[in-house]
């Protein structure tokens, strides 16, 4: 089956990817087009009648009593045919789905899709698929389709720039909140050149900053000094960056909720014999340290933080298959698939392993703070702050 | 080997951590040749291991996902690391021609682009290391990317690599 509008004579996971989500997108526009052509069929017909009875002649009289006894028969034949969409779009589901399985993932085939799950016309439950992978893909695609959203590149071009004053406010607004015996040092740290994290993660960071950074690698910073300078090239439309962004990108909402995981942090790192720069020294390797702050341990609660994520990046493979379409979306006018979806959500309040990661490196002026951002899960191997306290 | 190092854990979920920091992850990659000429032996070590890992599938599966997608999630860890010399006892090396083709890496993804403008500055020697081209890693991110299936003596390797207590059952 032809898909419009996706990839031009692409057939890898992203291509596969790409085709579910545009087949089962298209079967929600489908069904409503049709529930809507169904229920204005009805109306229609039921009009003609009415108005056949209005010319009180014996012979449209029975015309019209023919006309209105088929309105129920031309809705039924609608609802057929929305069921009948239903079942030609899971199929075709279905069958990129085991091409994904086998192909891209590795595992069996597919069992057969379960004609008698998959819900009443013009709905398409994730129940008709076999348990497992498939069923999870499309409950998480399903799911995703209904929340995520596509910026174009030109949206993500105009964006305004971000303004260096309310950086600095929201810096100083963290500073003020956090105990005054750490306060020096979380301005050093802070305010140091190589350190963004108040620029990318802070709370004056917006929804639709997280959503161009996460879609488009655009930074939250754009156009301040120090910040990427980040473009689509105005002659080719190529995103040009070195901005380097994964799927997710996250701010804490409030300088409260950026300075607690932080002052936690501290609590821990000060109480060693040399302080927090000789527990940095042990925890480093190679002048690297890494560390992940529960949610609990942060002092942190849902509506602390606020994020976006690539739609369908629920594990790691997945994700990857999603960086790359985001790359290929970037890539120039004429060459270029559509945009990628993002989709808002609050790391805290979905995720039960969530917190904050925190990382530094050693450079020839000390520690440097390198990042700090709230995260739905630890990455693998970050240490724990639980275990080092 | 089980269970893993220190060392190993604080590198892998510190500098070679492309989850937790991306630049941090690209400036690694790129600064391996310099380390290991320098005899810096943390390195050394995190490369030994990461090879032994790989040959017992002895990295505990990743949450939501597979030993094998664990086990392949590190071949590309160390394609991105030491090269394109298959790591020493791989049961399942990766066939060469499927590198920056079908096989895209996280420093290739986040890296590479087709102009030096969108290139990470190390990028042109981290592929000519791998004899790889900006254009051609760039051209892959429209095409195919295939993810190799469990081989059939998967399972069979497992049980044997735990029951030589190389690995524990997750």
């Amino acid at each position: 089956m032809p898909v419009p509008g996706t990839f031009g004579g692409v057939s890898g996971s992203g291509g596969v990817r790409r085709a579910i989500e545009t087949l089962l997108r298209a079967h929600a526009d489908v069904s409503r087009s049709l529930g809507g052509a169904s229920s204005a069929a009805a109306v229609r017909v039921t009009r003609v009648a009415e108005v056949a009875r209005e010319a009180r002649h014996p012979v449209t009289r029975a015309v019209a009593d023919d006309v209105e006894a088929a309105a129920p028969a031309v809705e039924r034949a609608m609802a057929e045919l929305t069921a009948e969409t239903g079942r030609v779009l899971a199929t075709e589901v279905h069958a990129l789905l085991d091409l994904l399985a086998v192909s891209h993932h590795g595992q069996e085939s597919l069992p057969p899709l379960d004609l008698g799950r998959l819900g009443g016309p013009g709905s398409l439950s994730a129940e008709a698929f076999p348990s497992g992978f498939a069923r999870s893909y499309v409950a998480t695609v399903l799911g995703d389709l209904s929340r995520g959203a596509a910026t174009s590149k030109a949206e993500a071009a105009a964006h305004p720039a971000a303004d260096q004053a309310s950086i600095d406010a929201a810096r100083e607004r963290i500073i003020a909140v956090v105990a005054p015996e750490h306060r020096a040092r979380v301005r050093a740290w802070l305010e140091h050149p190589d350190c963004h994290a108040v620029e990318i993660h802070g709370p004056q960071v917006g929804d639709r900053e997280l959503e161009l950074r996460a879609g488009w690698t655009r930074p939250p910073d754009h156009g301040t000094e120090g910040a990427d300078t980040w473009q689509v090239r105005k002659d080719d439309h190529k995103v040009v960056s070195k901005h380097r962004a994964g799927p997710d990108a996250s701010a804490f909402t409030s300088a409260e909720a950026f300075a607690r995981p932080l002052e936690a942090f501290l609590g821990v790192a000060a109480r060693h014999p040399h302080g927090v720069d000789g527990f940095l020294d042990e925890c480093a390797d190679l002048g690297w340290a890494a560390f992940f702050i529960k949610a609990d341990q942060g002092g942190l609660q849902p509506g602390d933080t606020t994020a976006r994520r690539g739609a369908g990046t629920g594990t790691p493979p997945a994700a990857t298959d999603w960086i790359r379409m985001r790359n290929d979306a970037m890539k120039k006018d004429g060459e270029c698939p559509p945009p990628v979806r993002t989709i808002s959500y609050d790391p805290i309040a979905e995720h039960p392993d969530s917190g904050v990661r925190l990382v530094f490196r050693h450079g020839d002026d000390g520690w440097v703070m390198v990042t700090y951002y709230p995260s739905d899960s630890p990455a693998p191997d970050n240490q724990p702050l639980e275990e080092l306290t | 080997m089980i269970p893993r190092s220190k060392n190993f854990r604080g590198l892998l979920g510190g500098w070679f951590s492309v989850e937790t920091h991306i630049p941090g992850y690209i400036e690694a990659c790129e600064r391996v040749p310099a380390w290991l000429a320098e005899g810096k032996q943390e390195i050394i070590d995190f490369r030994d291991e990461l090879a032994v890992h790989i040959r017992d599938s002895s990295y505990p599966a990743l949450p939501s996902m597979t030993q094998w997608g664990t086990d392949e999630w590190l071949r590309d860890l160390w394609f991105d690391a030491f090269g394109p010399d298959t790591p020493p006892g791989d049961p399942y090396p990766v066939p060469a021609a499927d590198w920056g083709t079908t096989r895209l890496t996280p420093y290739m993804l986040h890296a590479v682009d087709e102009d030096d403008e969108g290139s990470s500055e190390g990028a042109a020697a981290w592929l000519a290391q791998r004899d790889l081209t900006a254009q051609g890693v760039y051209g892959a991110f429209s095409h195919e990317m295939i993810r190799r299936p469990e081989p059939a003596d998967y399972a069979d390797h497992l049980r044997r690599a735990t029951e030589a207590g190389l690995r524990e059952d997750g």
